[in-house]
């Protein structure tokens, strides 16, 4: 650091040489100029604010907080340690396992029970991180069992306010939070990851749970422990094992655990650590399998640790445009759509307005509709599911099953609409779904105006979420979930309050990018020549759209 | 009920005070307790005043003013000497009060804590419940020793946190750390006045026990009461005159070359302050206080060869230095 503002130093400040200069080693990794230490001091605060006794709490249940250590280096051991031993809740125990091969390492954790007398620690042979830690766990007495990494720290407050949660709800069986990183070498608090409340779509692309999260005891058992056979996504895996068991959920909306950044992470080698992601595959495999469904997992390989899940049926699917825009644009918009995506097989029958012309001849499964409130009837008559076109939309770099895709996450009962992220031509994000206003409960479209796949502080913006509403001008519904009215489907604000009304929830499946094209639909730059009718016009040439329409 | 703790407090010529602090001692919930008072030659009547009120005290008489550190150090010898069944010393200024419970709050946090050395509870302001006095104290990176929390207002409980280092307003101490020390000496008597907990603070931390801020456990304390009827150059002069002493003879010499730099410009930056504070005169103190303690460092360099062998983290040691915990 020093190097660096001496450097600084013999660039005079606000030139531009200093810019170029700050740019280029930012590139190059050199750690440049202060921190960015906003958060750090938002967090500070917070702590700060949390600093009280834990008097108030009737039950104080026993919660076990397990460590397996594998030469750990002394600094982050002894943070470790003593972040346990600092709680401001009393009743726990910490469990370490040391599984350390190097003498001296090993020594200073044998030494950690000095301590505290609620600091026990066990010697094992070193196996794997899954069968050390159910090692840690069957020495275990409390009745909650808490998963801390050897590096990392907790807060001062996280047992008080998970066990908060348990007195308020104490059938609850997992409970996670909140989580930020610390600096390698300095208690800096950095990149904060404020997660959102329990989304079963969101664990099957991502594990998102991760720390600080605790189970109950009983639970675990239930499972069999750890499976050793899922090594480096085994908290993945004993995750999902716990959601498919139906308990409840529940999410502690506030920072409970510091992530240590450091050269020994996961993070750094995760592109040589291949096992972890086919673990993680197999562990949501299981994870269909448990839910009585068929499905596909696919591991993304430009995105480490995120997986995509999708579901089989073989329901058939009905595909419906709304009026929209001018005649010419619609049906031109059509043709090319079925140009591209007619071949797929499960589309039964494509709805159209009786406005439009295309052509006689375009397609067998096209039929017309006069109103929009007479499809209820049609399409209660089908089987299936439906997706609606509300507007202009081009998929953006979608695999040719982006449509099976779109209306597999239909397949579990819950699951009320989804739709896929909607982009502008630069990526970023202008619809998609929506998530309700704390304090007016308006409904607004979740990270409006970030680009896609960038790391924001409340998650990466390609996670698949659940939303209050999908975006109903692009969106697909399963036809018995219909009901009386299209318009309220239509609505947002309608379609939120018919999908609580069922308990169902809608999902935001951004592993499909829909690019908007608004009205001003430029053919010219988006589609190469269309036939339209007998002749063929290349679209230079495609004279003013009304003239055209007296054809 | 059964860890024995006997309450040290050293009086000069404190008798206008020393009557709550030890009213305060006999009320503690905790009964297996005793009190010993040492009264380091007071002039006034402290000793007729403690005999009248406070029958059960012991009172130990020295015949001359031996300071702070010598006398709780010849009260805890007597202590270790007599019977070998007390577990806990409570170091108590005669300006200071406890609530009834501290000894009960105390004694159930550290009897899980085996590898304690001290331990206090947040000490607020003795006139006014709203303002900390202390919370810890501890050496920060320039090599200055701060008194945590000092004049802040109070607005929760804290802890429990492992600190740096314990203030002795109201302190307690265990046993097992005492019969640790070099001679079985827990002050270093070579400070007159200031720093003696900060060096205790260090040796203590350094070798690997820990310190602890338990929360629940109330007192109050003045401050300087004894003190405060000579001027406060007196402080500024001995706290720079121990202050080098007691870095070279705690501190491991790595961490001690990263304190010098600090060290000189923190004194530059506090002649600045106090010439723009109009307080000039007290430069030449700071200044005289800095080359005595020069002059003395050899008596801590010799030492620093007899203090246990450091065992702390000096990362660890490093990232402690910032806040004090």
């Amino acid at each position: 650091m020093r190097i660096n503002t001496f450097i600084l130093k013999l660039f005079p400040a606000s030139s531009g040489r200093r810019t170029i200069l700050i740019n280029a080693l930012k590139r190059v990794g050199v750690p440049i100029g202060q921190p960015d230490l906003n958060y750090h001091h938002w967090f500070e605060q917070l702590e700060r604010s949390k600093q009280s006794n834990s008097d108030n709490l009737k039950h104080r249940p026993l919660i076990s907080i397990i460590v397996p250590c594998f030469n750990t280096p002394e600094y982050e051991f002894m943070e470790m340690v003593y972040s346990v031993d600092n709680q401001s809740y009393d009743n726990w125990e910490l469990i370490i396992v040391n599984v350390s091969t190097e003498k001296n390492k090993f020594q200073y954790i044998d030494k950690a029970s000095d301590i505290d007398e609620r600091i026990k620690v066990f010697s094992a042979d070193n196996v794997d991180i899954p069968t050390n830690t159910n090692f840690g766990i069957k020495h275990a007495k409390g009745d909650y069992i808490g998963f801390l990494d050897h590096d990392d720290t907790l807060t001062s407050f996280a047992l008080y306010e998970t066990v908060k949660i348990i007195n308020n709800d104490p059938e609850v069986g997992l409970i996670y939070s909140d989580e930020d990183k610390v600096d390698a070498n300095k208690r800096i608090y950095s990149d904060p990851f404020f997660k959102p409340d329990f989304s079963l779509e969101l664990l099957e692309n991502v594990n998102y749970i991760t720390h600080f999260t605790i189970v109950k005891k009983s639970l675990i058992e239930k499972v069999e422990y750890m499976d050793a056979q899922c090594n480096g996504s085994q908290d993945y895996d004993l995750f999902l094992k716990i959601v498919d068991l139906g308990v409840s959920i529940v999410h502690v909306p506030l920072v409970l655990y510091h992530w240590r950044k450091t050269k020994n992470s996961t993070a750094s080698n995760i592109f040589n650590k291949k096992y972890i992601f086919s673990s993680g595959k197999r562990a949501l495999n299981q994870h269909i399998n448990r839910l009585g469904l068929k499905g596909e997992v696919l591991i993304l390989e430009n995105l480490p640790g995120f997986y995509k899940s999708v579901y089989k049926n073989n329901d058939k699917i009905t595909i419906v445009f709304l009026r929209q825009g001018s005649v010419i644009q619609q049906a031109l918009y059509i043709r090319q759509w079925l140009k591209i995506n007619g071949h797929n097989k499960r589309i039964s029958k494509i709805l159209v307005s009786s406005k439009l012309s295309l052509g006689d001849d375009v397609d067998p499964r096209i039929s017309s509709f006069r109103h929009t409130h007479d499809l209820v009837d049609e399409l209660k008559r089908s089987e299936g599911c439906s997706v609606f076109y509300n507007g202009f939309y081009k998929l953006n770099g979608s695999a040719k099953t982006w449509l099976d895709e779109l209306v597999s996450s239909l397949e579990k009962k819950d699951v009320f609409s989804v739709s896929p992220i909607i982009i502008d031509k630069n990526n970023v994000i202008i619809g998609g779904g929506y998530y309700k206003e704390a304090n007016e409960g308006n409904l607004r479209t979740i990270l409006s105006g970030i680009k896609v796949g960038v790391d924001t502080p409340v998650g990466y913006s390609g996670f698949v979420r659940n939303v209050v509403a999908p975006n109903t001008s692009f969106f697909a519904i399963k036809n018995l979930n219909i009901g009386k009215s299209i318009n309220s489907l239509l609505d947002p604000l309608e379609h939120s309050k018919i999908a609580t009304k069922k308990h169902m929830r809608s999902v935001l499946w951004t592993h499909i990018h829909a690019i908007d094209l608004g009205h001003d639909i430029d053919f010219r730059s988006d589609y190469p020549a269309l036939e339209c009718g007998k002749s063929t016009y290349k679209l230079a040439q495609l004279p003013e759209i009304e003239e055209v329409a007296g054809e | 009920m059964n860890k024995k703790i006997v309450y040290v407090v050293v009086c000069w010529n404190n008798s206008d005070i020393i009557g709550e602090c030890l009213e305060s001692l006999e009320k503690q919930t905790y009964s297996n307790s005793s009190i010993i008072v040492v009264d380091n030659n007071s002039s006034d009547n402290s000793v007729e005043f403690i005999e009248q009120k406070f029958p059960d005290v012991t009172i130990m008489k020295m015949n001359k003013n031996y300071g702070f550190s010598k006398a709780n150090n010849i009260a805890i010898n007597k202590i270790l000497s007599d019977s070998s069944d007390v577990d806990y010393v409570g170091l108590i200024n005669s300006d200071a009060r406890l609530s009834e419970t501290w000894a009960e709050n105390m004694i159930s946090f550290v009897t899980k804590k085996r590898n304690l050395a001290c331990a206090q509870g947040t000490t607020l302001d003795y006139y006014n419940d709203s303002i900390i006095d202390s919370t810890h104290i501890y050496v920060s990176r320039n090599g200055s020793a701060v008194q945590g929390g000092w004049k802040k207002y109070y607005k929760g409980e804290f802890g429990p946190k492992k600190i740096f280092g314990v203030n002795a307003a109201a302190a307690l101490v265990s046993c097992r750390f005492i019969k640790d020390q070099p001679r079985q000496k827990l002050f270093d008597e070579s400070y007159f006045m200031y720093l003696e907990d900060v060096d205790i603070a260090l040796r203590s931390t350094l070798s690997g026990w820990d310190n602890y801020l338990v929360p629940g456990a109330r007192a109050w304390h003045m401050g300087s009461a004894s003190t405060s009827k000579r001027s406060s150059s007196f402080s500024l002069y001995y706290t720079y005159r121990n202050n080098l002493g007691m870095l070279i003879k705690n501190f491991p010499v790595s961490v001690l070359i990263k304190v010098m730099p600090r060290l000189v410009k923190g004194d530059y930056l506090t002649i600045k302050h106090l010439r723009r504070t109009n307080q000039s005169r007290l430069i030449y103190t700071l200044i005289k206080g800095r080359v005595v303690s020069i002059l003395r460092s050899p008596i801590y360099l010799i030492k620093h060869f007899s203090v246990t062998h450091h065992k702390i983290n000096k990362k660890y040691l490093w990232a402690l230095m910032i806040n004090g915990f």
